[in-house]
């Protein structure tokens, strides 16, 4: 593993991130390509993560640290634990596809570079495409406690350091269990569906022990934050040292988790590196030698083919399932922890029952809203777009079939949870309609405004599946676009809960009209937006 | 220069994709590799790039293991696909760098190389253009030029003619010839037997993964055309 090698790689890497070199590239050539509400969506998106991220740590500051209640490195432990769990689960996420599914793998294999370098350039590819997290959650936590808590100087220099290195330990563990993932479903013939089974259960792990956290019923903030932050420095002993290392300027901590950082990471890459041909070619390898039997019944309109290329892909993509299925997999997850611990949740909320009922259709439409699979559904046609384009195939064929996936994917579940909850919660009528067709219309809205998205912005020259799923600009504006329309309307209907009533018609109409429009102005110009996509 | 006994690889699956296969490609050959679809040659190929791992045999590049020292063959050889898979958000130049750099090549000697080379395939206004917008054609070429520039030993070809215009595939040929004149070797797979022809002066014929016949051209070919012996030998399954 050399250092230079690993730089070389990784700033290659680096060069694709959003497509800022061919933005810049273009540019200089004159050319005009570039998004540019995309660049001003994700300005606006990072000032409302930090905004919300800094409103956060304040409230931790203030009502649990600032009245005494708690010890103040809770802040700290607390912001590292749910910075090195959204690193993990997102890290794991794309970690096979990132390790051993990089379309430059054989020609950086031709090259003379050591395999553990590859491994070390792309695990900090990994860590790259995190570091927004870490930035939106240690940054405000760093501001907010140093002005709380004045830590002395050199804590406030450790941590500048440590800010970059916090994330690397649980981008080594989720890149460790997604190659695990990778190996043993690698042995099945139907591998991917396996995969998104074991990455789905090690999610539903991670939740049920965060729901197992939250509901010991803690009477004070400030003790469940303490709770959580015990639990979580045992699982994870090395947040203890981050803590240490701010908040009292302990050299010693700091060192240590440093050295314990770079020592996994090192130990990583040359395990790992010393295998990357066998697993590049375990993991490549598919099931061969059946007796393939050619059957006559599986013939149908274009739309139904379509609609089945579509939904497999969906399926058979580990990434892309589980970047946009994780959403409903929270609503059901939701759902299902609501009914079970139904009498718990009604006795916390008490009173405000009707609050907890009226907010079911929006906590409903936000995980909805993280699902508009149609947002990269374009660009996942890759190169093969063209082959698609050269097929007698209606354009409005196309998009409905890219419609269709996401409404199965979101519509049915979301009617279940809607159903399961309003049961849960014992709600009236007018709230389980809205519980229905709220969601319903934000599964369609969901759908046709990631397909425009997609259609605007479209990014068809892609190596990897990682790059057209996570560091596209349509999938971005569509994820961090789309949470506002779910959480303003409920704060609305909140705040106007005296004409609840005309609030949720009124909404539901706004949403109906808008679909209506979006579906008007797709379906008008479809062929024509399909025919500008360049490939 | 490139020394492959008994090599073997069975992929995952199950599937036996080169069997025993024993070939010996001398400094000055150009040597061609044919066979069906399918038989093995880019598996061989990607065997002596580094790029495969496999289970039988040896693999030497001027007296090295590739499996023991991968990094010190990969100094010797260059490696083009079939499909040059090359970064696409980069731009010409900046991936012929990022080659040079990995190979250590000083920059005036790099920027030599690549105004020589570059202007031979006649692609030099294009090198700031991002590779996404080149053609098929245009990767090719810029995929040869990356693998003169660090002036290799050995060249490892898979299917090189694909794509490109016939002034380019004249080119290509006329340095391959000139790199084997100087010295250096290639070992190349081919569909286009006119060209294995005319341009080898070995080659060897796989099928199914097993050899059927190698050596100089004139041994393997007698006095039928390549194509006909080709023909001859992966019909009848008759062993050189």
């Amino acid at each position: 593993m050399k250092l230079n090698e690993i730089f070389l790689l990784f700033r290659v890497q680096l060069l694709g991130f959003f497509g800022a070199n061919q933005t810049k590239k273009v540019k200089a050539s004159g050319g005009k390509r570039k998004p540019r509400g995309f660049v001003y969506m994700a300005v606006i998106s990072a000032l409302a993560m930090l905004y919300f991220s800094t409103q956060y740590s304040i409230m931790i500051a203030m009502s649990a640290v600032g009245e005494g209640a708690a010890s103040p490195k809770t802040l700290p432990l607390f912001m590292g634990f749910t910075c090195s769990m959204v690193v993990l689960i997102s890290t794991l996420l794309k970690a096979s596809s990132t390790l051993f599914g990089e379309g430059d793998t054989d020609m950086l294999l031709s090259l003379p570079v050591k395999s553990s370098s590859i491994i070390a350039s792309r695990i900090l590819v990994l860590y790259a495409m995190d570091f927004f997290y870490t930035a939106a959650l240690l940054i405000p936590m760093g501001v907010v406690y140093t002005v709380n808590f004045h830590p002395p100087v050199s804590g406030i220099l450790l941590f500048v350091v440590l800010f970059f290195i916090v994330p690397l330990l649980p981008c080594v563990l989720g890149s460790l269990i997604g190659t695990l993932i990778e190996i043993l479903t690698a042995r099945f013939g139907r591998s991917s569906l396996l995969r998104n089974l074991l990455s789905v259960l090690f999610f539903v792990a991670i939740m049920a022990s965060s729901f197992s956290i939250s509901s010991g019923s803690p009477e004070r903030m400030a003790q469940m934050f303490e709770k959580v932050c015990g639990i979580a420095v045992k699982i994870y002993p090395p947040l203890q040292w981050v803590a240490d290392a701010f908040c009292d300027g302990s050299v010693v901590k700091f060192l240590l988790f440093v050295g314990v950082s770079l020592a996994v990471f090192a130990l990583f890459c040359t395990v790992v590196g010393s295998r990357f041909k066998q697993l590049v070619g375990f993991v490549g390898a598919k099931k061969s030698g059946r007796s393939y039997k050619l059957s006559a019944d599986k013939n149908g309109s274009p739309f139904k083919a379509l609609y089945r290329k579509e939904l497999k892909r969906f399926f058979t993509s580990n990434i892309y399932f589980m970047n946009f299925g994780i959403g409903m997999i929270m609503a059901a997850l939701s759902s299902i922890a609501a009914v079970v611990f139904r009498a718990r949740i009604l006795e916390a909320f008490d009173e405000r029952t009707l609050l907890l009922a009226r907010g079911v259709p929006f906590l409903l439409s936000f995980f909805i809203c993280m699902s508009a699979t149609t947002a990269c559904s374009v660009s996942l046609e890759g190169r093969n777009f063209a082959l698609l384009r050269s097929l007698p195939i209606d354009a409005k064929d196309l998009l409905r079939a890219k419609l269709a996936v996401n409404l199965t994917v979101t519509s049915p579940l979301s009617l279940l949870c809607a159903v399961a909850l309003a049961a849960a919660f014992r709600m009236r009528a007018l709230e389980v309609c809205a519980a229905v067709v709220l969601p319903q219309l934000y599964a369609v809205l969901s759908a046709l405004l990631g397909l425009m998205a997609n259609l605007r912005y479209p990014m068809m020259d892609w190596k990897s599946e990682v790059t057209p799923v996570k560091q596209s600009a349509p999938t971005f504006i569509t994820t961090i676009g789309l949470m506002p329309l779910s959480i303003v309307p409920a704060i609305l209907v909140m705040a106007l809960s005296a004409v609840y009533p005309f609030v949720v018609a009124a909404l539901a109409a706004v949403l109906a009209l808008s679909c209506a429009l979006c579906w008007r102005s797709l379906m008008k110009n479809a062929e024509k937006k399909i025919r500008a996509i360049n490939v | 220069m490139l020394k492959i006994n008994s090599f073997s690889k069975t992929y995952a699956g199950g599937v036996k994709a080169v069997d025993d296969l024993t070939l010996h490609v001398e400094p000055g050959d150009i040597y061609a590799f044919i066979g069906h679809n399918g038989a093995g040659k880019t598996t061989t190929l990607k065997a002596c790039a580094g790029i495969l791992d496999f289970n039988e045999g040896e693999i030497l590049i001027d007296g090295v293991s590739v499996r023991e020292d991968p990094v010190a063959c990969k100094k010797k050889i260059a490696y083009i696909p079939d499909n040059p898979d090359i970064y696409e958000h980069l731009t010409g130049v900046q991936y012929l760098n990022f080659i040079s750099d990995i190979f250590r090549i000083p920059p005036v000697q790099r920027n030599e190389r690549i105004t020589k080379y570059a202007e031979l395939f006649e692609i030099k206004g294009n090198l700031g253009d991002v590779i996404s917008s080149y053609s098929h054609g245009m990767k090719q070429k810029l995929a040869i030029i990356s693998a003169l520039i660090h002036d290799p030993k050995l060249w490892l070809l898979d299917e090189p003619f694909v794509g490109l215009d016939p002034k380019a595939t004249h080119l290509l040929k006329g340095i391959m010839a000139e790199r084997c004149a100087e010295g250096c070797a290639v070992f190349f797979s081919t569909h286009v037997l006119e060209v294995a022809e005319k341009l080898c002066n070995k080659v060897a014929i796989i099928k199914h993964g097993k050899l059927m016949a190698s050596g100089t051209m004139e041994d393997v070919k007698g006095s039928a055309s390549l194509e006909e012996m080709f023909m001859e030998v992966t019909e009848n399954d008759h062993e050189a």
